[in-house]
């Protein structure tokens, strides 16, 4: 009995190690990062982080009518040591009514990136830029996931000046009187592809 | 004792770690795939946000005033909605069968002064109503109402009290507040509204109705007017408007209001008029009044001749307080002059002293008209009366 314990044992403990030596080369075969086994070098991976250092959209609106915009500026900082290739959005209402279910007549979103920094004035807050625009995101509904983002910077150590505009269409009609909605914005960049390093 | 390559897990490990190898693996498997599809990703979380909407939205709710007294002689007449208030002015119908009859009824179309889009509650019908008396007269019983849109006619719902008639006493009035909100659920359906009653005279004769409104409530207590009623109590329709409430245009009669005296002659006088009270437009409170306007369609009831002219001036009072005054007391000065008896002049006028909630419920409208430049006697032109095809207020708010 006290030997059949033991082979046991063995026979686990062998798949163990083979597990972890299948999930090493797992690894090595899928994953972004190499690593070199040279004695000479070091290897380190970089950091990737997006921060937004300043934002607005936590300033709400109350009580909004058909033909309102709201502005928000919110900076996008990329202070990692690696750049982004894409950047997403995504955006969820955590009070859900109208304002977010009517993709038609329900609050819209568009996004426009400034060269510098947007001089803000207000509230109600609007926003000018004295660069260049350009369109981060075309006029859509405002909820929806992994939406994507054009005209980012994205670069490590670089700063993305956005102004987020939600527009409630003039077109809207009395349903949407006494509607309340509470949406979450959520950025997302992806790193970028591998490269011979 | 088994065979070996028959040797289970649990006949050399306890079970914790047998748990423990299972989670393990089931890790290493979730790690492997997982950064097999996907490189590093960061977020930034913005918000939340929240954002509201106004609870009523901006809009122009038009109404006509219930509330009409005519002063033309100096002296006042009450010459209001008689479907509209509990003045001693009733409504009277024809002679009703002794006994239910679906081809018999009176049927009321109600005003469009709410904003739309708007939930409602507490909505009844209010009626109150008696036999009309007279020889072999008996009781005013109401068998059933309809609920239905004026629109389409549609029924949306039936009272019906047909095991158990409402009946008045003779010629005492009964009131009766009927429960409608089930069917009047938001301001739509209210401004499109229609009462339909079925009812009978013991005696079969007519009715007395002192009042029949609707009231309610969203956001303010509300109540609606009549601006159409058809009396078929007979059997045979004979339809009735509220003179003031719309533009015919046409002049016929039941749907204009012609004063009861000639204007004075040369200059107004303050003590003749055709005085207008908007009571109901129910604007509620903390509403942004943004505009008030003022719609006068009229014409003279005869052409003056000789040159002559109808004009007029109004003041705008809130209870008794003068609020503003649009036109002067002479031809040159006046809001405007007519000499015709076919033409329509029509004065759309902006109150802009009219510009709170208290102003806006409580308006009330004095039209001084004259003969200009002057009438009456020799070759001059005729005194004549005016004639009021509508009045109309409309209201322009919101509320946050």
């Amino acid at each position: 009995m006290r030997r059949d314990l033991f082979h046991a044992r063995k026979l686990l403990l062998s798949i163990a190690v083979l597990g972890a030596a299948a999930s090493i080369a797992g690894l090595g075969t899928f994953a972004t990062f190499t690593s070199s086994t040279s004695a000479s070098n070091t290897i380190a991976s970089g950091t990737l982080s997006l921060t937004a250092p300043f934002s607005r959209l936590g300033s709400g609106a109350s009580p909004i009518a058909p033909g309102d915009t709201m502005q928000r500026a919110i900076d996008l900082s990329y202070s990692g040591s690696i750049s982004f290739a894409s950047a997403t959005l995504t955006t969820s209402a955590t009070t859900s009514s109208l304002l977010d279910t009517d993709a038609t007549n329900g609050l819209q979103i568009a996004i426009d990136r400034c060269s510098v920094a947007w001089t803000e004035s207000g509230p109600p807050y609007t926003y000018t830029c004295g660069g260049s625009t350009s369109t981060v995101l075309a006029s859509r509904a405002l909820v929806g996931s992994n939406i994507a983002l054009a005209n980012l910077t994205l670069t490590a150590g670089a700063t993305d000046h956005l102004r987020v505009t939600l527009t409630f269409p003039s077109g809207a009609g009395n349903t949407l009187q006494n509607q309340s909605s509470t949406v979450s914005y959520t950025f997302t960049g992806n790193q970028r592809a591998g490269t011979d390093q | 004792m088994l065979p070996r390559r028959w040797l289970r897990s649990s006949d050399v490990l306890p079970k914790g770690s047998r748990v423990a190898a299972l989670a393990g693996a089931a890790f290493a498997a979730f790690f492997v795939v997982s950064l097999a599809a996907a490189g590093f990703n960061s977020t930034g979380t913005g918000g939340p946000m929240s954002v509201t909407t106004k609870r009523i939205f901006s809009g122009a709710r038009s109404t006509a005033p219930g509330d009409l007294r005519d002063v033309s002689s100096g002296v006042t007449s009450n010459k209001s909605d008689p479907l509209d208030y509990d003045d001693s002015i009733p409504t009277q119908t024809g002679n009703w069968a002794s006994a239910f009859s679906a081809s018999r009824f009176f049927q009321i179309d109600y005003n469009s002064p709410r904003p739309a889009g708007v939930p409602t509650s507490n909505v009844n019908f209010n009626i109150k109503y008696a036999s009309k008396g007279g020889g072999g007269s008996g009781n005013a019983c109401i068998y059933k109402i309809e609920v239905r849109r004026a629109s389409t006619d549609s029924l949306l719902g039936t009272l019906d009290h047909s095991a158990s008639p409402l009946c008045s006493t003779g010629t005492t009035y009964r009131v009766v507040n009927e429960d409608i909100s089930a069917w009047i659920t938001s301001t739509d359906i209210a401004n499109d509204l229609r009462i339909k009653i079925f009812g009978y005279e013991t005696g079969a004769r007519g009715w007395n109705i002192e009042y029949a409104t609707v009231t309610g409530t969203s956001y303010a207590n509300w109540t609606l007017f009549d601006t159409t009623s058809t009396d078929q109590s007979t059997g045979t329709a004979t339809t009735s408007d509220w003179a003031l409430a719309s533009a015919e245009g046409t002049g016929a009669a039941g749907t204009v209001y012609t004063d009861a005296t000639n204007w004075p002659s040369a200059s107004p006088s303050t003590s003749k008029y055709l005085q207008f009270t908007f009571d109901h437009p129910d604007v509620p409170s903390g509403a942004v009044v943004q505009s008030v306007t003022l719609k006068n369609i009229w014409r003279d009831s005869a052409a003056p001749g000789n040159g002559g002219t109808v004009c007029n001036y109004f003041d705008v009072y809130n209870g008794a307080t003068l609020v503003e005054t649009h036109g002067g007391n002479t031809q040159a000065t006046a809001l405007s002059c007519n000499s015709s008896a076919t033409t329509w002049q029509i004065d759309n006028v902006t109150l802009s002293n009219v510009d709170t909630v208290a102003e806006a419920n409580s308006m009330t409208i004095r039209v001084y008209y004259w003969g200009a430049p002057t009438c009456g006697g020799g070759q001059n032109p005729s005194c004549v009366k005016s004639v009021t095809d509508q009045l109309q207020a409309t209201f322009t708010y919101y509320l946050d």
